[in-house]
């Protein structure tokens, strides 16, 4: 645990000197501001602390819908456009040098003369890569929390549920490209790999969404596709699938989706973690999770019953298994590689 | 403690691809003395330098470094390595590079504090503790890595061309610490292409020429064959006189006489021949191999 330690302390020193850690914590930081923000008086709501005011029925003080249009908007449109994608290529950026550096002759050696197994040593580096998005995650998610506790005086600690989730999304990506790194020692290598593999994990999720939507959702909802109609979707009588075939399709691609690393995925199961606390009376609304709240929109029972399905399809527990399996899957690869190899 | 520091018989290592950079090396080297692995470019020195610091994985070994299996981690923490090139995070200052060791060594945060002031001391980077590795010169990155290299207080000391990129002062308080380190009972195993550098250091010598060792034992055992007195006058040596001394086994060159061996007797021979000729004495020089001339015996005249 020593050796983690002071691995993990080197990593933060790393990350101290670099420009473009600042650089993205500076932007969460304003991302962040910009979220706490937004305030909410007795005719609507405002942003930049009172800067512009807008007014509106439903979202303004008192109103619970306030509350919860406060919760949707970090879980919806913070965390999937700035935490789990731009701060992510960010810190993959930055990150990626640090395995290539480390097998560097000269430097490998400085490492593996000393007493610490080979293991615990890419252990630690690896653990220390993964600093960068925590810490930026971990402040996010600290504003967040605050802001939400004095706007609504409501300290809800599921937000930081984002903090483990995000960080095991960031693993997903760069685990591969740890893995190129150390069987090859480019940095170019192993990012562009590392794209590709997040490319391509998520086509996977948006191709598993797309074909259910068409074998389960609509189906469900009781809308078949017509191009002679004005709007392309006709109503019919609510089914429980499109069809064998569409059904065999979907479970092909569903299989096909099933070992890859669920960036998106898992990014969408925090809409299921971070629950609206209700600690303050939170009426009808408490304990509810952010995606349950979705589910009131859709008028018709039978679309809701449809719609909780669609967004509940995977289990957080499968996609959560199935991911930490992947990355821990080419995290063996890269120790067995680094452990074995000759530098 | 009677043990060598330094027992290897059967060290073999081939890469993939076939090559095989170690044939079987066999080397003891004894505690408390400098130790010298000299060898053309691919001889494979580095390579054994970094099986013993388990950086590279021998295909075959057996022997014992400090006494215990060669390849065990536990042993590390007795021993200090200077790697060839060494490269430190450029983000650390020197004084961090030294903690970041001390702390991979298991030395104990407190006396690694004390050390990290010492050794810093030692290799004359006290002023330069703060800055940053990114900035330094490579004789100062090579003074950092010995420091760090010492900062678990190692029984053995292994240098890959510690005084590479070192300047001609630096590499004078390079001898200077290799020296001090074996008067405290530390043993030095250094690689270094400098003949010269080590021939004034160095008590034994190991030679290896495409991974086999071609030589090695103490130096002056090494070049005690090649010992030789000059006597030296102060003019040319008379023709008839010079055929004499040739005519007795003796080399002559100008006005130097030549006698080989290390019995200084015959020299006082060459000495009363020479005097009761008139002639003046300038000089008497007691003459050996110089460990260049050992190595391109060794290596066959090849390239150092």
């Amino acid at each position: 645990m020593k050796t983690i330690g002071i691995l993990l302390l080197d990593s933060f020193r790393m990350l101290r000197s670099q420009k473009l850690f600042w650089l993205v914590l500076g932007i969460s930081g304003f991302v962040a501001l910009a979220y706490v923000s937004i305030g909410f008086d007795d005719t609507g709501y405002s942003v930049f602390f009172g800067l512009w005011r807008f007014e509106n029925e439903l979202l303004r003080g008192g109103e619970e819908m306030a509350r919860v249009f406060y919760l949707l908007l970090f879980t919806n449109w913070i965390v999937p456009m700035w935490l789990s994608f731009v701060a992510i290529v960010l810190a993959l950026i930055s990150c990626g040098p640090i395995v290539p550096e480390f097998v560097r002759e000269g430097s490998i050696d400085f490492f593996l003369s000393k007493p610490p197994r080979r293991s615990v040593m890419f252990l630690g580096k690896f653990l220390g890569s993964l600093l960068f998005v925590f810490l930026q995650i971990a402040l996010f998610s600290l504003i967040v929390f605050l802001g939400f506790g004095f706007r609504f005086g409501e300290w809800n600690f599921t937000i930081f549920w984002a903090i483990p989730v995000l960080v095991l999304v960031f693993a997903l990506v760069y685990v591969v490209h740890v893995f190129v790194a150390v069987w090859s020692g480019s940095t170019v290598f192993g990012l562009l790999a590392a794209f590709v593999v997040w490319a391509l994990a998520a086509m996977g999720e948006w191709g598993e969404r797309i074909v259910y939507e068409f074998a389960y959702l609509t189906p469900r909802m009781g809308k078949q596709l017509d191009f002679a109609s004005p709007g392309g979707w006709v109503d019919v009588e609510p089914r429980e699938d499109a069809g064998p075939g569409w059904v065999s399709v979907y479970k092909a691609v569903n299989a096909l989706r099933t070992p890859l690393p669920k960036t998106r995925g898992m990014t969408l199961q925090l809409k299921t973690l971070i629950k609206v606390n209700g600690s303050s009376g939170g009426g009808g609304l408490a304990g509810k999770d952010t995606l349950s709240l979705m589910f009131e929109l859709p008028s018709r029972p039978h679309e809701r019953e449809a719609m909780r399905r669609f967004e509940t399809r995977h289990p957080l527990w499968l996609d959560a298994v199935t991911s930490v399996a992947f990355a821990g899957f080419f995290l063996f690869l890269a120790t067995v590689i680094f452990c074995r190899k000759d530098y | 403690m009677d043990e060598a520091a330094l027992e290897l018989s059967r060290v073999r290592k081939i890469y993939r691809g076939r090559v095989e950079a170690l044939r079987g090396i066999s080397l003891e080297v004894p505690r408390g003395m400098i130790f010298g692995l000299l060898g053309p470019n691919g001889a494979g020195k580095s390579t054994l330098v970094k099986i013993l610091t388990t950086i590279i994985r021998p295909t075959t070994c057996e022997g014992t470094m400090l006494g215990r299996p060669v390849g065990r981690k536990d042993v590390l923490r007795r021993v200090g390595y200077l790697p060839e090139s060494a490269r430190f995070p450029g983000y650390l200052t020197g004084r961090q590079v030294v903690d970041y060791a001390a702390g991979l060594a298991g030395v104990p945060a407190g006396r690694g504090r004390q050390r990290n002031a010492e050794l810093l001391d030692l290799v004359g980077m006290s002023e330069s503790r703060d800055r940053r590795v990114g900035t330094y010169s490579k004789g100062m990155v090579q003074r950092i890595g010995l420091a760090q290299a010492l900062v678990n207080d190692p029984e053995l000391v292994l240098l890959d061309e510690p005084t590479d990129g070192v300047d001609p002062a630096g590499r004078r308080d390079m001898r200077n610490l290799l020296v001090k380190l074996r008067d405290e009972g530390r043993t030095v195993f250094v690689n270094s292409h400098l003949l010269g550098e080590l021939e004034m250091v160095c008590d034994a010598v190991a030679i290896l020429k495409e991974g086999r060792v071609v030589k090695q034992g103490r130096l002056d055992d090494l070049t005690a064959a090649s010992r030789r007195y000059e006597v030296e006058a102060a003019g040319e040596i008379p023709a008839e006189l010079a055929a004499r001394f040739r005519a007795d086994g003796f080399e002559v060159d100008g006005a130097r006489v030549g006698v080989r061996g290390e019995d200084p007797g015959p020299v006082q021979g060459v000495i009363d021949v020479l005097r009761s000729r008139r002639a003046v004495i300038a000089g008497v020089h007691v003459k050996r191999q110089s460990l260049e001339d050992l190595f391109l015996e060794s290596v066959g005249g090849g390239r150092e």
